[in-house]
């Protein structure tokens, strides 16, 4: 068994942030232009739909306490059909990751850092993210779980500084681009909730039980549901309609608009101090779950060496694609189809595990050998 | 525990990474005297290429430093745009030229007219320049207006700028309009932009006009930037709103209109007015400080074809001074005082509404987000067309003023006969 | 472990047979493999603290086998007699010396001592003959260190009763050294020994060993007394509200000043010999109902384990125990303070006095623990918050402020207001460095100061740092050299490093200060960021003594309010949980009774 064990803090801390940290990206001009002044509801109902989703798959982490999905899958399907099941997961864990790596380098470059060249930044991200999985995954959530407080006071701080820009108004008409799209994009967006499964693959690391962890990913699924709205909200009420879906990245325009009288303005410096970390977390979980992933699929020891050659790859298939708008159409895809992956090859499993009716007994034993 | 070497070499592994990272120099390093700033912006038409670009230019000056030297420098150049006029100043410049810290444009009334938003929009992409940049338009060139405004109290034009738009506010005789209410106002379908008017003032005495005193006293204020009959100070005025439909200018309101503009619109803080006095016939007025007690309520019935509209406007009134010592303030007179005012005001609302309806045809009051709510769908809304159906709305503006206050007194003897 | 250790040796003796350029090749060839490929296990924790005491088995096995491998002293002895050879044990500890038996004749014991302390080369030994007043008077002699016993008590104690009393006492006693023991010498620490090993540490240590002719056994008497410091003020921890008492280099009043703070029979001292040449004295002191035995056990064991030939300080034990030796953070707390040193025995934490310096360390330490001055806690809660409200600032400003100088000015120069970027931007036009070198040259000027006021003697000290930071900070402004804006800078980063209360912790953030500036000089706040980052993981990943360093913040776990909000005191009910003490709670729900009394007597 794993000697790293994780609270219930920690884990809720990272996944909230790792959820989270889209909101940084694009993701509020997403859902503006899917939704128009609707965009909030979207979120809301996207959250609930993952929240129902979440619910029913921890009854199968439930019946294999202490193991994570990549071990339940390879248990309940067999090795061989497991590792592709697993090899679907990790490769698109891997282009997410890589995706996220290089819009992130992308905002930097565009908010922060103009005349730098993309492969500098990345690899900064890379070298922190590197030695902070290196430091393990337990040092990780550590951290994850002290930032997230200052993180959140971070976006509060913007959003409530926007205080004077709020505009009720904007939020009207109520149902934005009507029922229909406001109900299947919010069901297509429970991509945007599919982080919280690094709960589930790092689940044989966690120091409490299955039940425990279904509420710990229930509140963060509620948490950022709920962080999100108030950050959507924001952001069609500041920037109406129209100007709404233009903007490359949302909150940073959001911390540019802030002006609290001459002398507290021009502020949005700051902030990326706050999305560059939450963009580190994501990163970095990233990294380990794909290598946690893989040690468990393969069923090696160890998946500590599997970090710098993930990494580097992670590097490379980032910098592969070429322009802005071709990395905001794979995400777009990846978020509009990527449920189709994340979350419907666990419910597969789900539902095989109910037809096969196995239960934990083999699970158990087996942990009674390796102790 | 690690071993010791491997800490060793994690170490030295991480220096050769920055060294590595700090070879190609630091990209985007500039120091803070490397660069020109510029504080503020104007825009003309050319005469050789498409503009004229302005840009006032800071000299640093060390704080405690020289008392009187110069603190900016005016530059022109004709270019075809503005980040070109840009790329040439850095010809001649000897610093790298930065938008960074500027915090106004400056447009010509000429160029307004054809269309603002080729010039403003634009910037919205640029990572320098700030979406809070207040937008000015100003009857004549920019050039003369950048080149006229020596500052006198501030040392720099930018502060000089953030503490008149920020103090004039309240007072309601500017709009404040930056890039970003421009260009939220241009694009949106429910409100049309406006933008702060500015102008050189000529230094005109007053006239001999044919006016009688209550129109004296009705148009105090009713002046645009550059018209003020004054003389001393600074040579530049701040005062009236250039109305736009789309991004083109359409017309002007002056001081007077602009605050009961904003009356309407929310935005209005507090200012003196200066009324004629209702008793007495001539000769007298009554001054009063009015302010914006809430956020107008606005009522409509948009069912038919005509939108029909009400404004209702709850404004408390301060009395400052009564020349004719006529006992307002009692509770006898009071409520015919108010009432007078109240339709004083109400007149005037009127007609600015009406200036927006006919002549400008323009939604300045942004009363189309008011129609939202009886939409469902962003798509429903859209097809309203609100801005199209504004000149024929029926709207009624009804402010109700409350007074408060009495100033230091609460009797005014008459002058005994 | 040992196989990596092996490793490591045979890596070093290769290179040293390779030319040069094979050995750098070799480094870079060790770099990428120890970095970039994987080398099977790696124990990532050699303890964690857990509830009980299930390590002690192999805590004992393990420290078997470190004794062993002790290496026999080179000392030749030549003459000698040992105990039985079944106690081998003990015969290759000690390298000789401790088999050997103090003899019948008093001839041969003159001639070991002599040899044992290189006499009369040696001149710091007294070997002092005399009679003992016996009838018939029997040869003897005393062998103590000059200056480190106490003349005196030698002379009033030991040589006048033996010289003197007892005069015609009939001989013939079997047991020369008990009767003497038990009815001549005065002195109230005397013991019989009759081994070497013992006699040699007695006297190394200002004891007083009597040689008797015809005994074999001798007299070990408490003579110790040299000079010493009394007891002073803290130097590094000082405090307006608190006691002024501070260590001072002597073990035993060091640890008396421990007791006499925290008065109760549960407080157990645990003495050990550290260093093989010195044997300098160690002490571990903690609550024995309080602190987690596991945790005594593992404090013990790591200080037992240590070879090596000197320890002259609390700072090099530190070295020696402490988890994480590359980590920039400090992970054991270093305090002069003895009521400092209570108020963590309480906790359950342990202490651990080195002889010879006014320094005790504490164990296991947490990040918030070393940010926390002993003043905080005898001030008022407002105030004692106040105090850590600025000290918490301090730190990021200690760290912060350079960086985000250089980040501020060279990247993000819209985020200044306008006049004050023209003022800088005007204040540099003279200046011929960029911002990062003007940077560095004050910094390094400021460290400079540092340190020379800290070596140059006396009252000069304190004057040359405020004499050189004002004039050379004046001059460098005058002279263009550096912006007078950075000298802000640099003076409101020193004043706040100094606003640190562990000076271990303070060098810690100095040193990161300087990382941080060229992070930002590089990448602006993403370098920051960056930076952050990792210091954060790293202290996250961190432990002392099995405690997270960052505990009870990463892990969350209960904890009192004395984190960077300093509770009521009153409120503070329980002891740290990482801790896993015997006793958890410190005090009832209700520690204010009169609060509870005072109620029911309003209800009756």
């Amino acid at each position: 068994m794993n000697e790293v064990r994780i609270g219930h803090s920690e884990a809720a801390a990272l996944a909230i942030i790792c959820i989270g940290a889209k909101a940084f990206l694009g993701f509020p001009r997403f859902l503006a232009k899917m939704g128009a002044t609707a965009g909030w509801m979207i979120i809301l109902l996207a959250g609930i739909f993952s929240m129902v989703i979440w619910f029913g798959l921890s009854f199968l982490l439930q019946r294999y306490p202490g193991k994570s999905l990549t071990q339940i899958t390879n248990h309940v399907v067999g090795k061989n059909l497991g590792l592709v099941f697993n090899g679907v997961i990790l490769i698109y864990i891997i282009v997410a990751t890589s995706i996220h790596l290089r819009l992130f380098s992308e905002a930097v470059v565009i908010t922060a850092l103009p005349q730098a060249p993309i492969s500098a930044l990345a690899l900064l991200f890379l070298i922190s993210v590197w030695i902070a999985t290196h430091l393990g995954l337990e040092a990780l959530s550590r951290s994850a779980a002290i930032a997230f407080p200052y993180l959140l006071i971070g976006v509060l701080a913007v959003l409530i500084a926007l205080y004077p820009f709020w505009d009720f108004k904007n939020l009207l008409p109520f149902l934005g681009e009507g029922v229909t799209a406001v109900v299947t994009n919010g069901f297509f967006n429970i991509t945007s909730f599919g982080e919280i499964f690094i709960l589930a693959y790092l689940a044989s690391f966690f120091s409490f039980s299955a039940r425990r962890l279904r509420n710990v990913g229930l509140f963060s699924l509620g948490f950022v549901t709920l962080a999100f709205l108030f950050i959507v909200i924001v952001y069609l009420m500041v920037f109406p309609m129209p100007v709404a879906t233009e903007t490359l990245a949302p909150f940073y325009q959001l911390s540019r608009q802030i002006f609290l009288g001459r002398y507290f303005q021009r502020v949005e410096a700051v902030f990326v101090l706050f999305w560059t970390f939450t963009a580190f977390f994501y990163l970095s979980a990233g990294i380990i779950v794909s290598a946690v992933i893989i040690k468990e699929a393969v069923e090696i020891p160890y998946h500590r060496p599997l970090i710098p050659v993930l990494s580097i790859f992670i590097y490379c298939l980032a910098l592969t694609p070429g322009d802005i708008v071709e990395i905001i159409n794979i995400n777009r895809l990846l978020i509009v189809y990527g449920w189709a992956i994340i979350f419907a090859i666990p419910c597969l499993v789900w539902v095989l595990a109910m037809i096969k009716g196995k239960r934990g007994g083999p699970v158990d034993a087996q942990q009674q050998e390796e102790k | 525990m690690l071993n010791n070497k491997k800490r060793n070499s994690c170490c030295l592994l991480l220096v050769i990474l920055l060294t590595v990272l700090l070879l190609p120099g630091c990209w985007g390093f500039r120091e803070t005297d490397q660069l020109g700033y510029i504080l503020s912006m104007g825009i003309d038409k050319g005469k050789e290429n498409i503009v004229e670009i302005t840009f006032t230019v800071a000299i640093p000056q060390a704080p405690g430093g020289g008392d009187k030297e110069k603190s900016t420098v005016v530059i022109s150049l004709e270019a075809a745009s503005i980040f070109g006029a840009l790329q040439m100043a850095d010809s001649f410049m000897s610093r790298d030229m930065t938008f960074i810290h500027n915090n106004m444009i400056v447009v010509s009334e000429e160029i307004a007219k054809e269309g603002l938003s080729k010039y403003i929009n634009p910037l919205v992409r640029s990572r320098e320049i700030r979406r809070n940049s207040y937008v000015m338009i100003t009857k004549g060139k920019a050039k003369d207006f950048l080149e006229k405004n020596v500052t006198v109290i501030e040392k720099y034009p930018s502060r000089q700028i953030g503490m008149l738009m920020e103090n004039k506010k309240h007072v309601g005789f500017i709009p404040v309009a930056d890039i970003d209410t421009f260009y939220d106002g241009a694009t949106s379908p429910g409100r049309e932009p406006v933008v702060t008017l500015v102008g050189v003032n000529q230094g005109r005495e007053g006239e001999e006009k044919d006016k009688s005193f209550a129109e004296k006293v009705r148009t105090e204020l009713a002046y645009s930037a550059g018209e003020l009959p004054r003389s001393g100070a600074n040579k530049i005025d701040v005062i009236g709103t250039a109305v736009f439909r789309r991004d083109k200018l359409v017309g002007f309101l002056n001081g007077s209109e602009t605050r009961y503009y904003q009356m309407i619109n929310g935005k209005y803080g507090s200012a003196i007015f200066t009324f004629p006095d209702p008793e007495t016939s001539e000769g007298y007025i009554v001054v009063v400080r009015i302010k914006q007690a809430a956020v107008p309520q606005v009522k409509m019935d948009i069912t038919g074809d005509v939108p029909q509209i009400g404004v209702d406007l709850t404004l408390e009134g301060e009395i400052m001074s009564i020349q004719s010592g006529i006992n307002y303030e009692s509770q006898e007179k009071q409520e015919e005082f108010k009432q007078y005012l109240e339709n004083y005001i109400a007149t005037e609302i009127n007609s600015v509404v009406e200036k927006a309806q006919n002549e400008f045809k323009s939604d300045i009051f942004g009363l189309g987000d008011y129609t939202r709510k009886y939409f469902w769908t962003w798509q429903a809304w859209n097809d309203y067309n609100w801005l199209e159906r504004f000149p024929q709305a029926e709207i009624e503006v009804r402010p109700h003023l409350y007074i408060r206050r009495t100033g230091l007194l609460i009797n005014t003897t008459p002058l005994s006969k | 472990m040992s196989k990596q250790d092996n490793e490591y040796k045979r890596d070093k003796d290769n290179k040293k047979d390779n030319s040069k350029t094979a050995t750098f090749f070799q480094d870079i060839k060790n770099l990428l493999s120890n970095n970039l490929l994987f080398q099977g296990e790696k124990q990532q924790e050699g303890f964690i603290l857990t509830g009980s005491g299930q390590q002690e088995e192999d805590s004992k096995g393990e420290e078997r086998k470190t004794e062993q491998k002790k290496e026999p002293s080179k000392k030749p002895v030549r003459v000698q007699r040992t105990l039985p050879k079944e106690d081998s044990k003990l015969h290759q500890e000690e390298g000789g010396l401790g088999s050997l038996l103090v003899d019948f004749q008093l001839k041969i014991n003159k001639k070991y001592v002599e040899e044992i302390y290189s006499l009369p080369k040696n001149k710091d030994i007294v070997l002092r003959e005399f009679m003992i007043n016996f009838n018939p008077p029997i040869h003897a002699f005393a062998v103590f260190v000059d200056g480190l016993s106490d003349n005196s008590i030698i002379n009033e104690f030991v040589l006048r009763p033996l010289m003197f009393f007892h005069k015609n006492k009939e001989i013939g006693i079997p047991d020369l050294a008990g009767f003497i023991k038990d009815n001549i010498l005065p002195g109230n620490q005397v013991d019989v020994v009759e081994n070497y090993k013992d006699i040699v540490e007695k006297i190394n240590y200002g004891g007083t060993v009597v040689f008797i002719d015809g005994s074999p056994k001798a007299l070990a008497v408490e003579t110790k007394g040299w000079d010493r410091r009394s007891i002073g003020k803290p130097e590094a921890e000082q405090v307006i509200r608190g006691p002024h008492e501070a260590f001072n280099e002597t073990l035993r009043s060091n640890t008396a000043l421990i007791r006499k703070a925290v008065r109760n029979e549960n407080l157990i001292t645990e003495m050990f010999k550290i260093g093989k040449r010195n044997k300098t004295d160690a002490a571990i002191m903690y609550l024995e109902d309080l602190a987690n035995p596991t945790l005594v056990q593992e404090v013990t064991r790591r200080i037992k384990s240590i070879n090596t030939d000197y320890i002259g300080d609390t700072g090099v034990l530190e070295q020696f125990i402490e988890d994480h030796p590359f980590m920039i953070a400090p992970q054991i707390l270093g305090t002069e303070r003895p009521d400092r040193v209570a108020s963590f025995l309480v906790e359950g934490k342990i202490a651990i006095i080195v002889d010879g310096t006014p320094n005790v360390l504490i164990v296991p330490t947490t990040f918030f623990s070393l940010l926390h001055s002993a003043e905080d806690y005898y001030l008022r809660m407002p105030y004692g918050n106040l105090v850590r409200l600025l000290r918490f600032a301090a730190i990021f400003i200690s760290i912060l402020t350079p960086g985000m100088y250089i980040a501020v000015t060279t990247f993000h120069q819209e985020m200044i207001p306008t006049d004050l970027i023209l003022a800088i931007a005007a204040s540099r036009q003279t200046v011929p460095f960029p911002t990062i070198l003007e940077v560095f040259l004050m910094e390094f000027a400021f460290e400079l100061i540092r340190e020379a006021g800290v070596r140059i003697p006396g009252v000069i000290g304190n004057t040359l740092g405020i004499v050189g930071a004002l004039i050379l900070g004046q001059a460098a402004v005058q002279a263009g050299i550096v912006s007078p804006i950075l000298i802000i800078v640099v003076a409101i980063t020193g004043l706040a490093s100094f606003a640190i209360p562990n000076y271990s912790m303070s060098f810690a953030f100095r040193g990161t200060r300087f990382i941080f500036t060229i992070l930002a000089a590089i990448f602006g706040f993403f370098g920051i960021s960056a930076g952050f980052y990792i210091f954060l993981s790293s202290l996250a990943s961190m432990k002392s003594f099995g405690v997270p360093f960052l505990a009870p913040m990463g892990p969350k776990t209960r904890s009192e309010p004395d984190l960077f909000y300093r509770g009521p005191v009153w409120e503070m009910e329980e002891r740290p949980d990482y801790l896993n003490t015997l006793d958890r709670r410190r005090q009832p729900k209700v520690s204010r009774k009169w609060t509870e009394d005072k109620g029911e007597e309003n209800n009756e």
